[in-house]
């Protein structure tokens, strides 16, 4: 036949297409013709998880892949533990026993496997590794169907298995739902070339960490997302980490107990950003010169302390705070952020403020302590609509030069908002715009949410209040 | 007549079609890029070598509904394969990073799902195993010639040379 035109393509780009097929599809293609199957073994990414080696959500809930569970009132989409897990480990196996590339640059599974599937884990990796991988994720929490289990069921990642040749092609390595150990025989070699890595809801002792760092002279980015450690965190001390995030991790005690772990130490002198979500933040120790880039939780008593703190990295330009509001005091920060160009503040529940000793323009103390901003974004979380609102001050002393954009997001109406939009309106110079809006969420993954009482009331609320403001023509609310 | 600070830059195609096209568009072109970017003198005329007018007709309603952030309008269903595979052809040799991941997902739907004889049929695709090989390759991933796939058509008339 001579209509064979998409076979006229040239092999780069027939290879590409099939990197989004499924993998029923993709092999398919293999029988097509010589030349296709050759195709199949210049795929350079592997990737594994339910869609693409089982079916689609409709057909898995059709042919009884997924089930809802409902237990406790709430209705869970999981994944048949008896038939799924042995059907795609074996779709997988007969594809990679068949695959005849020998040189691929990503391995990722994400399907719930645990220790159960060892001996075939540890011979997927082993797979990668002889080809040259350069990008392992094995997600064993089986996401969007999450399924938990009990620890010591957990996959268990030991490095020594795969470290027998001298060199490691392993740059970026992300393990969920596992448990790493140190390696038996104390050889690093698989992780010496390691540019960042990537642990969330796994367990391991701190001192891996600790040797890690010290034996990966290129890691650059270190996550570890709700890990479990032995007896503390790990002190981080690097000389080539550029980007450290930690969620909240913790140990668990002698009775079963699940207790917090801080963060005490960062050592590493070419940090650029840095994001914590955790405790202790008056004993930790940051040692941070060329930070840039920080992201932390932090109450809104320890705020002072906190910008006391960043105001002595020189470089820091942009901070994202989530701020708690336990205890509700008249704030005064007594340093500046001479360099800062951008800061996001989430403030939880902020009805809180609404209480004699509190002083909401705190915001506007922050502002002031930053000369040189750029832009601000507040985004109230879980915001509330208070029943006694109180009258709108006019701040009078202050001013800002610099900032250029305001967003306001997760708006209900209350008065503080309007009394910080009114005086933004009147100070700031040489502001642009300022976005008011009902619109919030916690974090990039989650959907936005919003109260409807903006729309019903709080916003004509917050128009009527605002008719006669300075700069008005600069608001926008949507 | 384009220079290089005017805000049209002029494409020739193939077919001897002259195109102004504003410099943001001649921007996604990486290849069109390197040669402005290359040239000392300005930059009188660029042709386009295997792209021709119709192509250029349908990158620039395509960048027209992506500036307007309606990108997902854009469709290549009325394309035959011929054509899909001639369009791909022009974007891949302008390297045009989006829009080549548009056609090239465009094909990779027409491939979903359907079996092997429709496949096969649909794009022309000549078998060049024994059947022995055919029979062994199947086997080796037998979980994926199973189940309910689209059939070609057995009405001789539908076919298409």
């Amino acid at each position: 036949m001579d209509d064979d035109r998409i076979s006229e393509l040239p092999d780069d780009i027939l290879s590409y297409i099939l990197t989004m097929l499924s993998i029923k599809d993709l092999l398919k293609t293999s029988v097509l013709s010589k030349r296709w199957c050759k195709l199949w073994f210049l795929m350079r990414d592997l990737h594994f998880d339910i869609h693409n080696v089982i079916e689609s959500e409709k057909e898995l809930l059709e042919k009884g892949h997924l089930t809802d569970v409902t237990r406790y009132s709430r209705t869970d989409r999981c994944v048949d533990l008896d038939l799924t897990p042995k059907e795609f480990v074996k779709r997988v196996d007969q594809f990679l026993n068949n695959f005849h590339g020998t040189s691929i640059d990503s391995f990722f599974v994400n399907f719930y496997l645990d220790c159960q599937q060892s001996n075939t884990i540890d011979r997927w990796i082993n797979f990668a590794m002889v080809r040259g991988v350069e990008r392992i994720n094995l997600l064993f929490l089986g996401r969007p169907y999450v399924h938990r289990t009990a620890q010591n069921k957990h996959y268990k990642f030991d490095s020594a298995l795969f470290s027998e040749t001298n060199a490691s092609t392993l740059k970026h390595l992300h393990l969920e739902y596992c448990l790493v150990c140190h390696p038996t025989n104390g050889n690093f070699t698989l992780f010496k070339n390691l540019r960042s890595l990537t642990l969330r809801w796994t367990k391991l002792d701190e001192m891996f960490i600790e040797s890690l760092l010290s034996n990966c002279r290129y890691l650059e980015k270190l996550c570890l997302i709700f890990c479990e450690f032995k007896s503390s965190m790990p002190k981080i001390v690097s000389s080539s980490l550029c980007h450290l995030k930690i969620f909240p991790c913790y140990l668990v005690s002698k009775e079963g107990y699940r207790l917090d772990v801080d963060l005490v130490l960062v050592d590493c002198l070419k940090l650029i950003s840095l994001e914590y979500h955790g405790y202790g933040f008056d004993t930790l120790k940051l040692n941070t010169p060329v930070l840039k880039n920080i992201n932390f939780s932090v109450s809104l008593e320890e705020l002072n302390a906190f910008v006391t703190l960043c105001a002595t990295f020189p470089e820091l330009e942009i901070m994202h705070l989530d701020i708690f509001l336990k205890v509700t005091t008249s704030l005064k920060i007594t340093q500046q952020l001479k360099h800062l160009k951008q800061l996001n503040l989430m403030i939880c529940n902020p009805f809180i403020l609404d209480n004699e000793e509190c002083d909401p323009l705190w915001i506007l103390n922050i502002l002031q302590a930053s000369p040189l901003l750029q832009k601000l974004t507040i985004m109230y979380t879980n915001s509330n609509f208070i029943t006694n609102q109180k009258n709108i001050r006019d701040v009078e002393m202050f001013s800002h030069d610099e900032v250029k954009v305001v967003e306001l997001g997760g708006c209900v109406g209350n008065w503080f908002e309007i009394e910080f939009v009114m005086n933004v309106l009147k100070y700031a110079h040489k502001l642009e715009q300022i976005v008011v809006s009902p619109y919030w969420r916690e974090d990039e993954p989650s959907d936005w949410s919003h109260d409807s009482v903006w729309f019903q009331s709080g916003r004509k609320r917050m128009s009527e209040k605002l008719q006669e403001a300075v700069g008005l023509e600069k608001l926008v609310l949507i | 007549m384009a220079s290089s600070s005017s805000n049209l830059i002029s494409l020739k195609t193939s077919d001897g079609t002259v195109f102004k096209v504003e410099r943001a568009l001649a921007k996604t072109m990486k290849t069109v890029q390197a040669i402005i970017e290359e040239a000392d003198a300005n930059i009188y005329m660029i042709p386009i070598h295997n792209v021709f007018s119709h192509h250029m007709d349908m990158i620039i309603d395509y960048y027209k509904l992506s500036v307007a952030g309606k990108s997902k309008e854009f469709s290549v269903e009325k394309l035959d394969n011929d054509e899909l595979k001639d369009f791909l052809l022009a974007v891949h040799y302008l390297n045009m990073e989006d829009l080549f991941e548009v056609l090239t997902q465009a094909v990779a739907d027409r491939l979903e799902k359907k079996s092997v004889g429709y496949v096969r049929k649909y794009f022309g695709i000549e078998n060049d195993f024994t059947p022995e090989e055919y029979a062994a390759i199947r086997k080796k991933n037998d979980w994926a010639f199973k189940g309910d796939d689209i059939e070609p058509e057995e009405d001789e008339e539908k076919q298409e040379e």
